[in-house]
């Protein structure tokens, strides 16, 4: 018994900083080599653990950014105001630098081109980062499966990934909605509001298109997104989430 | 404390369990509510907690201390997984 336990149990591995790129004033990505890394899928998470001088640990979950065909690891970590973990990160953490993590793991929020589409997927801020892997990997693999982003941000500053969605825009198989929803850029003329009904009846697949939804986000905009989806005739079945809390610190 | 879900427990679970947990339906023995362990709430404190998505009632209590993990499972009346597909296990 313990014996099966122990094979599958996750090892921690460590992965070298190889390159550091600022996203927004509060976001960075981070490239990681990691020897013996197993590969990942698109939507998976890993666990990140820093270890204080006195021994003291802290341990959080960050999703991968980058595709599983892509060459290095990436992670992309928003500052949270207090947060330990994400302060260092973004602030604090140098080109060479070693951390421990543990993965990839999460079987429920991936996608694969086995799972088909058309593709809704719903991205309330740092909730874009999983989403990113995805559409990525869509490119990566020259899917042809449809896919509709909405994506809402605070404002402009909160908008990571901007050029890349801009990039993702200009496929033909990618569409791309924003919505801010505090301040918009000047001249905007798109979404400048929460995610509501109408938002949703514009964006959105019609519930015969069987679409396969994917939501990431704080856990409040979570559950908004997703009880406009089902309140909108969405199966609840085909609609996967990943909530990543409120004020407490993670992703 | 704001909830989150099965997900963000993925390694935890892996851990203990010995497998991807997140994929494996959980029945609910206080309202029969099926959900992916994925989309079951988590609150996380000194102890994890896992809760019912449709009643929010307590499903399982896992306690990880060193050298010890300690799990409550009284709220989960069934857990389903799927065997392994020969073709996942070809993957690298």
């Amino acid at each position: 018994m313990a014996r099966t336990a122990l094979l599958g149990r996750l090892n921690w591995l460590t992965g070298m900083v190889v390159a550091s790129v600022p996203e927004t004033p509060d976001a960075r990505t981070i490239g990681l080599e990691i020897p013996d890394w197993p590969g990942h899928r698109a939507g998976q998470h890993v666990d990140l653990r820093l270890t204080a001088e006195d021994g003291y640990r802290a341990e959080r979950s960050y999703s991968i950014a980058s595709a599983p065909s892509d060459t290095y690891v990436e992670l992309t970590v928003e500052r949270v105001p207090g947060g330990e973990v994400s302060s260092y990160l973004v602030d604090d953490l140098r080109m060479g630098d070693r951390l421990e993590l543990r993965g990839p793991v999460g079987g429920y929020f991936v996608w694969d081109q086995e799972l088909g589409g058309p593709l809704l997927l719903v991205a309330g801020g740092s909730g874009i980062v999983p989403l990113r892997s995805m559409l990525r990997h869509h490119r990566a693999i020259h899917s042809s499966i449809p896919v509709r982003l909405l994506y809402s941000v605070r404002d402009p500053d909160g908008l990571i990934y901007a050029r890349e969605m801009m990039r993702f825009a200009t496929s033909d198989e990618i569409d791309v909605n924003l919505t801010y929803t505090r301040a918009t850029p000047p001249g905007w003329h798109g979404y400048g509001r929460r995610i509501d009904a109408e938002m949703v009846a514009d964006v959105a697949w019609t519930p015969a298109d069987r679409a396969l939804t994917y939501v990431c986000g704080p856990t409040t905009f979570v559950e908004a997104a997703s009880n406009l989806l089902v309140a909108a005739g969405h199966a609840p079945g085909r609609i996967r989430a990943e909530r990543f809390g409120g004020t407490e610190e993670s992703k | 404390m704001t909830a989150t879900d099965g997900n963000t427990v993925a390694a935890l679970l892996r851990d203990i369990f010995g497998q991807e947990m997140t994929t494996v339906h959980g029945t609910c023995a206080h309202c029969g509510n099926r959900s992916p362990i994925g989309q079951v709430m988590v609150f996380r404190g000194a102890g994890t907690v896992l809760s019912c998505p449709a009643c929010q009632g307590q499903l399982m209590v896992i306690v990880d201390r060193p050298g010890v993990a300690s799990v409550d499972a009284e709220g989960f009346a069934k857990l389903e997984t799927r065997r392994p597909h020969p073709r996942l296990l070809a993957k690298p």
